[in-house]
Order: C-alpha cells, then sequence, then structure tokens
C-alpha cells in the first residue's frame, strides 16, 4: 500500500506543468540523441547537463532521465532504416530490423519497436517501485566498508564483461580511478595533481570527460571516413500485420523480464541485454532460421530488453547509490551536481522529487511512445540532414556543453584532451566505460574506505569482518578470476 | 600495430612511475588510517603492473596478417580531417574568451561547414549565424547558461 501512496505522491509532482514540459523535452532531446549516429547516450546526456544547470533539480533530474531512455528509443529508428545503429544498445536490431526494411516493411519494425519499448520500460518502473522499499531498507544497514565492497562488485561485473581483454579493462578502471584522485583529498582537503590549478581543486569536471571520450573520440573516428551525406529508407505502413503482433508478445514479454533483471546488476549495459534477448528469441524459435532475414521477433525481444534494461539500470542507482551503466554514472553525476545524493537516503530526505522523477517514467515512456510512433515522421527527416552539417552542429553543442558547466574555456581544453585520449584508446581496443565508472564512482570508494580504515585504525580485515562485505568481495575475486581465464583461454584460442 | 602498441605500453608504465614518484610525496598513512597517498600510491603500481603485462601480451602475440602495415594515425586525406577538426577545437578553446562567443563560433562553425564539409556558401552563412548570435541569445538569455563575451573592449562594447 505504502508504494501505491508513493507513486501517487510522485504523480501530483510529475504532472505539474513544468515537469511536464522537461519530461517532453528529454524525451525529445533523448530521441533526437539516438537518432542521430555519431552520439552515444552517455556523451548526449553529458553534453545536455548544461541546459538544466538552472531548473529546479526535480524538473533537471525528470530531463536527464528523460534524456536517457528516451535515446534507446531514438536509437531504433537509425538501424532500421540506415543499418547504422544510432546507439550501441540498439546495434542488434540492425540484422532483423533493415532486413525488413529492405521488404517495405520498415513502419511494422518501428512500431512494434516503439511498443515493446513502451512496455519494456512500464515494466521495469513498476518493478522500480516494488523494489525501492525493500531494497533502501537493506541499503540503510550500509556502512561504509559494505558500500565499498558493493562498489568493487560492480567495477569487477563491468570490467569483466567490457571488451575483449580483461586486462585492458582493468588498465581502464585503475586509469579513470587515477583521475578521480585529481583535485582535493576527501578526508584530509589536501590538493592532489592539481598542477596549481584552481579549475582542478574540484576534481575533473565528468562533463567534458565523458564528451571527449565518447562524442569528440567518435567524431575524430568518422573522419577518417570521407564525410558523405545520410540518406533513409521510406517508412511505410506503421500498423503491423496480426501475424507480427502475435509473433511479437512472447519475445516483448521476455525482453521486459529480462532487461529488467539484467538492469539490476552493475556493470551489465543495454547492449548486453539486447544482445541476450536476441540469442535468447533465436534459440526458442521454432523458425530459427528465419532470424537474419527480417524476423519480427529479432526486433522486438531486443528493442523491449534495452528500454527495460535503461529504466531497470536506474534502480540500483535510485536505491543503492550505484550506477550500472556509464550513462547512468552520467546521471548520478547530475543528481550529484544538484546537490542530490543518489542512494536510500535520498528516498527518506527528498520522497517528492524520487516518487516525483519515479512517476515521470509512466509520463516520459508514453510521450515516447507518442514521439516514436504518429510522429515518426519528423525523426525520419532528421536522418535526411546531411553528416557534413551534423558533426558541425554536434561540435558546437559539445563546446558550449564543456564551457557550460564551470563557465571556462580550460573545460573545452580537457574535453580536447580526452577526445585525442579516447580516439587513442579505441585504436588499441581498450574499452571505454570503466574509466568513467570509476571517474565518477572513484571519490566514493576512496571515501567509504578510508572511513572504514579509520574505523578499524588500519585493519584492513574490517573488509571481511562483515559477512556481506566479505561475500561481495569473493564474487568480485571470483569474477575477476574467471573474467581472466576465460581472455586468455580467446586469446589461446585465436592463437590456435 | 603491435610495435606501437608495445611503445603505448612503455608509455603508460612511465606515466605510472611518475604518479608513484608523486604519490611519494604525499601522506601515506597516519594515526587515523590510509592518507592521501595511499590510494594513489596502489594505484599508479598497480597500473605500472598492469602497462608491464600489455607490453608482455604484445610482446608474445602473434601479429595479424597485415597488422604490420596498420598505423595508429590513418594518412593522407583522413589525417588532415582529423587534424583540422582538432585544430578548430583548440582555435575555440584559446579564443572564446578573447574574441567573444559569437564571433570564435561563427568563425568555428563557417571553417567546418565551409572549408571541411564544403557545405554551399548560403547554408554555411545561415547555419553559422544560427549556432553564433543565435545560441548565445537563447543560451544567455532564456537558458541562463553564461557564455562569454568578447576580452577585447571594442568588441564587447559593440555586443560581441
Amino acid at each position: 500500500m505504502d508504494a501505491f501512496q508513493n507513486i501517487l505522491m510522485g504523480f501530483s509532482v510529475a504532472l505539474s506543468p513544468a515537469n511536464l514540459l522537461y519530461a517532453f523535452l528529454g524525451s525529445a532531446f533523448g530521441t533526437l540523441i539516438g537518432v542521430l549516429p555519431g552520439i552515444g547516450p552517455a556523451a548526449g546526456t553529458a553534453l545536455l547537463i548544461p541546459l538544466t544547470a538552472r531548473l529546479p533539480p526535480t524538473g533537471a533530474i525528470i530531463m536527464l532521465t528523460a534524456i536517457f531512455y528516451g535515446t534507446q528509443y531514438g536509437g531504433t529508428i537509425t538501424s532500421v532504416l540506415l543499418n547504422v545503429p544510432g546507439e550501441a544498445a540498439s546495434a542488434i536490431t540492425c540484422i532483423d530490423g533493415y532486413k525488413m526494411a529492405k521488404k517495405g516493411r520498415a513502419g511494422s519494425a518501428l512500431s512494434i519497436a516503439a511498443i515493446g519499448s513502451f512496455i519494456g520500460g512500464t515494466f521495469a518502473t513498476i518493478a522500480l517501485i516494488f523494489l525501492a522499499g525493500p531494497l533502501t531498507k537493506v541499503a540503510l544497514e550500509f556502512g561504509p566498508v559494505e558500500f565499498f565492497s558493493l562498489m568493487v562488485l560492480g567495477l569487477s561485473l563491468l570490467m569483466g564483461l567490457a571488451g575483449k581483454s580483461m586486462l585492458k579493462a582493468l588498465m581502464m578502471g585503475v586509469f579513470g580511478l587515477l583521475l578521480a584522485m585529481i583535485g582535493m583529498d576527501p578526508v584530509r582537503g589536501s590538493p592532489r595533481f592539481t598542477f596549481g590549478r584552481m579549475e582542478l581543486m574540484d576534481g575533473l569536471n565528468f562533463v567534458p570527460v565523458i564528451m571527449g571520450l565518447f562524442g569528440l573520440a567518435e567524431i575524430l573516428e568518422n573522419a577518417e571516413e570521407t564525410l558523405s551525406n545520410t540518406t533513409s529508407a521510406k517508412v511505410g505502413s506503421l500498423v503491423p500485420s496480426r501475424q507480427e503482433v502475435k509473433d511479437s508478445v512472447g519475445p516483448i514479454a521476455r525482453g521486459s523480464l529480462l532487461g529488467t533483471l539484467l538492469g539490476l546488476i552493475p556493470g551489465m549495459t543495454g547492449s548486453m541485454a539486447s544482445f541476450l534477448s536476441y540469442s535468447m528469441e533465436k534459440k526458442i524459435s521454432r523458425h530459427p532460421e528465419r532470424f537474419g532475414e527480417g524476423a519480427i521477433e529479432g526486433v522486438a525481444g531486443p528493442e523491449t530488453a534495452n528500454n527495460a534494461h535503461a529504466n531497470g539500470a536506474l534502480i540500483p542507482l535510485f536505491t543503492l547509490g550505484i550506477p550500472a551503466s556509464p550513462t547512468v554514472a552520467v546521471l548520478m553525476g547530475a543528481f550529484l551536481m544538484n546537490g542530490l545524493i543518489p542512494g536510500p537516503f535520498l528516498f527518506r530526505e527528498q520522497p517528492q522529487l524520487v516518487w516525483g522523477v519515479i512517476a515521470s517514467f509512466f509520463i516520459g515512456n508514453i510521450m515516447l511512445l507518442i514521439l516514436n510512433l504518429p510522429l515518426i515522421g519528423i525523426w525520419v527527416k532528421m536522418l535526411k540532414i546531411p553528416y557534413t552539417i551534423l558533426f558541425a552542429i554536434i561540435l558546437t553543442f559539445m563546446v558550449i556543453g564543456a564551457y557550460g558547466v564551470d563557465n571556462s574555456a580550460f573545460d573545452v581544453i580537457i574535453m580536447i584532451i580526452f577526445g585525442f585520449l579516447g580516439y587513442v584508446l579505441k585504436k588499441f581496443d581498450f574499452p571505454i566505460a570503466p574509466i568513467i565508472l570509476t571517474l565518477i564512482l572513484g571519490p566514493n570508494m576512496e571515501r567509504s574506505l578510508r572511513r572504514a580504515m579509520e574505523m578499524s585504525q588500519g585493519d584492513f580485515s574490517i573488509l571481511f569482518a562483515s559477512p556481506l562485505s566479505a561475500a561481495l568481495l569473493i564474487v568480485s575475486v571470483i569474477i575477476l578470476i574467471t573474467s581472466s581465464l576465460r581472455s586468455v583461454a580467446t586469446s589461446r584460442r585465436q592463437k590456435a | 600495430m603491435r610495435k606501437t602498441s608495445m611503445i603505448a605500453g612503455a608509455l603508460s608504465a612511465i606515466f605510472s612511475i611518475i604518479i608513484l614518484a608523486a604519490s611519494l610525496s604525499m601522506e601515506y598513512y597516519s594515526s587515523i588510517g590510509p592518507g592521501p597517498g595511499f590510494f594513489t600510491f596502489w594505484l599508479s603500481l598497480i597500473l605500472g603492473l598492469l602497462s608491464i603485462g600489455w607490453i608482455f601480451q604484445e610482446f608474445r602475440r602473434k601479429p595479424k596478417e597485415g597488422e604490420e602495415k596498420k598505423t595508429l594515425f590513418p594518412r593522407g586525406k583522413s589525417l588532415v580531417h582529423e587534424l583540422e577538426i582538432l585544430g578548430a577545437m583548440i582555435f575555440m578553446a584559446l579564443f572564446m574568451d578573447i574574441l567573444g562567443f559569437q564571433i570564435s563560433m561563427f568563425l568555428f562553425l563557417v571553417f567546418l561547414l565551409l572549408i571541411l564539409g564544403k557545405v554551399n556558401k548560403v547554408t554555411t552563412l545561415v547555419i553559422s549565424l544560427i549556432g553564433s548570435v543565435g545560441l548565445f541569445y537563447i543560451f544567455t538569455g532564456w537558458l541562463d547558461v553564461q557564455l562569454p563575451n568578447s576580452s577585447l573592449a571594442f568588441l564587447s562594447v559593440i555586443g560581441f
């Protein structure tokens, strides 16, 4: 009953005209970012943070979360029409979605994807409502030791799953943690690696770092190819056939459950959710040979799963204060910039904000359904903007985004440095996601560990004194070892 | 690429040694627990070891077919494109405060669209004006995001 009352209170906040406008703007910007190839959800969300700087915290978070889950809707459009994923989570949709478009069924693919995304997102939001209470109760029992161990688990999962090489993922994780050390020491307040620059006293701003690593790096990579114009296929009728609807029911139901469950696990990304859903649908299908030839199940399952994942991934952020993926880490950064610390205390201290934002997910998903079905034509027109113009517009917003965080050209320089670094790291096949997560989690991890050490007078065995902390650390070590072994086995197989 | 990877690994190892040395100048431990240098010491040490591991891994790895011909940076037109984009971004970072957002962004967009993108002159002019003057007024007037005016008196007097 508590959950019901809370969500009613949330709707009273989310349905205010101003918050409806923020949800709409977020949904529209999110779809746009998803539609435009060359800018992913993490960089896109970071890019728009300065726009929310002067908004009230509730409005800012409503808009930014809507941008985040909106990108998952928009990414489908380019996957289906251009065979180019607007964002990584929609990459798998290219296989059957584009084949459907070539057969003149792009409209059906987009309708089913939008409906599946809506159902997946709504399902995960309902899960958040019911899991919020029990999970925050557990999280309130956590001390610095347990929080440190939980963050270690999240990072080890991400590193274990990121990229082909465990060694490279670990290097990136450690590098991100070192970047997080820049600025004032969180316990003593003494400066570290600031090189006498006042701009670095508060640490590296994560917004220019993310825009550089994800956005500018991508643009530099694209510049290697000839800057060419984009073209798009015709959408056709948006009404799916009866058979297509029938074939989509199962994948949508399974995708909702799978995506939500994977969203709960730190380190699992939206692209993993859509990939696993695709594999699962292909495996259980009576006609697996249809996959790759334009099977609607190959669109319905993954698209539902990545949206359920996007909303599901907000569950650990809201209840435990742990970001599950780089884009959620960006959202966590936005919370912190607004003076809000995501986690169990936020439910107690700012219930109106938290439940207002959660209620806005329902509204945002309805808005996205409208934006992506009857208004699909607008986004298709956007795709006709030549890349030669598009990349200049993206770079303009990147400059404004980086400058706007602190009104400083220094942040633009930071973005350029990290853009170049991200470009080079991609060439060496380094995963970028661990840098972002550790950069944002680093200060919290250090603070928790050092508080734990103060409690134990410097005795490290405190990390294993609590059964929960010990279990989390042991699981982390197992994940790291098994991932390393798998990585070694893969490289040996490649050699053979 | 294998050789380049090993050089990159060596650079990463040197970077970690520099951080390690800097960590030693910070307090490592005190009576109440780890000091500011504790985390940085261990992290730089781990990064150094991982870098050595990467060099070793690359040394033992058999190069893939055609890999030795691959270079870190592209050549020819592609490299010029990348350098032009980076150059334009550096121009913005260095001149935004001096020329003001509107003039620097106008020049930035004209360069990207007309010279790099080969977009026609009318479209370039329209987009560059909207992207510079238009966005300046939208961001500073409506969204309350501060964008810089020129630090040169004769430009700031006339609204730039």
